[in-house]
């Protein structure tokens, strides 16, 4: 199993750093802690990008002639996705909370963050079912797509927030951002069973994939 | 002695193409060949042998055991040489070749790097450089290199030269030569691999037609070469696949067993001689259906 983490974490660790650094750059020229919100409105971006080039450039016709199943295969996968969506979330909530200390807006970013991560998940167990099921191309064209879409759409909202001076934080829901930090674990926990209900699924589904095989 | 791999009612149904009913028992120590032509369905049935695709219904039991319940065990012992290797094509043959021992319980490095050496595939090549038949060498050396006790291959020999082939086969004898290790190939051309196979198997529009011990095949089957006029009409219209040659004629015969005491009296006078039938031969004419 650990070649297949090494070999895929390739991918997330080499896209944290591409979609971490444009908006560190950011931070440091324009001092604007705003731009933290990329950080945080991207981790789906990342995180489908990531998948996505590690899906492209995994051989399942190669891994199926070797001693590990279909369901170690799909578990190490999820499994690797989720403690990446963890780093991110915590590489992102440290910067937050460097950048805007014990100030309202905190408790802003921070569920915003926890919301990104906790869909993030969920829309990640989604792309491995799909790119198990209809194949790489199909992936490719959907991720793209999305990608495109997700950077389009931050990009806009966002340099409209920071010509206001206005945090993005704010357009987080109250019920998350003024609530106690149980909220956020309700949430992650949510995510969580849904992210695990997508494993099962994805197990079978790769079971009876034969996409490039 | 229990086989080594059962086959029960395997079927694969795609919507251009169905496997049907194949049902197949291997004994240890031996070499089973699977012929046929193009799109006869070897592939198909190797990939569902190795459980690289899943069957529409049937079973498949190796060394006794169920894929369903002991994939990582049947793996560890099998060896299998796909017809297209797929290793990761941007890396080099030494990560592939580490990627792929990792998952294995048993690897011997030393035999497998001597056996690259023997092949002449580089490994430090990265394995998009390498020609098809590189690749099936690759593919053969990571097979024999986990101390399988089944190697299944489909259409090894497809894109090698003559020397490597001959080295190929020589190597698949080897294997077997223990009495305890078997090897299932499957082939669209008998070139070689007929003189080593014991056991004979033919697919046909994913049908497997006919099984048998080659030896029984081979006695069976003879090409009868006579001189016209030598043997009585109703004997001839009993041979297949009959040719004009410039002496007279030659045909197969199914049954030669059945017929050679009326052929005893042409053998005899010179008109009618006997020669081992070609396995080509065979099974063109089964795939005929004459």
């Amino acid at each position: 199993m650990s070649a297949i983490l090494r070999k895929s974490s390739f991918f997330y660790i080499t896209h944290l750093c591409t979609f971490c650094f444009p908006p560190l750059v950011m931070l440091a020229e324009s001092r604007n802690r705003g731009v933290l919100a990329i950080m945080a409105l991207w981790i789906p971006v990342w995180l489908s990008s990531s998948i996505l080039w590690s899906e492209r450039q995994e051989s399942y016709a190669f891994l199926r002639t070797l001693p590990v199943t279909d369901r170690q295969v799909v578990q190490t996968k999820f499994g690797l996705t989720l403690g990446f969506t963890f780093i991110y979330w915590l590489i992102v909530s440290l910067f937050i909370r460097w950048a805007w200390g014990s100030t309202p807006e905190y408790a802003g970013y921070m569920a915003l963050t926890s919301l990104t991560c906790a869909g993030s998940l969920v829309l990640s167990g989604g792309w491995y079912i799909f790119s198990w099921r209809f194949g790489p191309s199909a992936l490719t064209a959907g991720v793209m797509a999305f990608v495109v879409l997700g950077i389009l759409t931050t990009w806009i909202v966002n340099v409209k927030r920071m010509i206001r001076s206005v945090g993005i934080g704010t357009i987080a829901p109250g019920w998350l951002a003024g609530g106690p930090w149980v909220y956020h674990v309700l949430l992650f926990l949510v995510a969580l069973a849904a992210y695990y209900g997508l494993m099962q699924v994805a197990v079978r589904v790769k079971k009876k994939s034969e996409v490039s095989i | 002695m229990p086989p080594i791999l059962e086959a029960r009612g395997l079927t694969k149904r795609y919507h251009d193409f169905t496997l049907k009913d194949i049902s197949v028992e291997i004994l240890p120590g031996c070499i089973i060949a699977f012929f046929g032509p193009t799109g006869a369905g070897k592939t198909t049935l190797m990939k569902l042998l190795t459980h690289q695709i899943p069957a529409s219904s049937g079973t498949v039991r190796v060394f006794g055991l169920s894929y369903d319940d002991r994939e990582k065990e049947i793996k560890n012992r099998v060896g299998y040489v796909p017809q297209e290797p797929n290793f990761y094509q941007e890396r080099s043959v030494e990560y592939n070749a580490r990627f792929a021992a990792s998952f294995f319980e048993r690897w011997d490095g030393g035999a497998f790097y001597r056996m690259l050496d023997e092949f002449r595939v580089g490994r430090g090549k990265t394995v998009k450089r390498l020609s098809r038949g590189q690749k099936t060498l690759f593919s053969i050396a990571l097979a024999l290199s986990h101390e399988a006790s089944l190697l299944i291959l489909d259409e090894p020999t497809a894109g090698l030269d003559i020397i490597l082939r001959r080295t190929i086969l020589e190597r698949l004898r080897k294997f077997v030569s223990d009495g305890e290790r078997t090897v299932i190939v499957s082939s669209h051309i008998t070139d070689g691999l007929g003189d080593i196979a014991e056991f004979v198997n033919f697919l046909s529009e994913g049908r497997l037609v006919f099984q048998s011990e080659k030896d029984e095949l081979m006695a069976r089957w003879k090409r009868v070469h006579f001189k016209d006029g030598a043997l009585p009409p109703d004997l001839v219209k009993q041979l297949v696949d009959v040719r004009q040659q410039p002496f007279g004629s030659s045909g197969l015969s199914r049954d030669f067993l059945a017929i050679r005491e009326q052929l005893a009296a042409g053998i005899a006078s010179g008109d009618v001689k006997i020669e081992n039938a070609g396995l080509d031969d065979i099974l063109i004419a089964m795939h005929q259906g004459e």
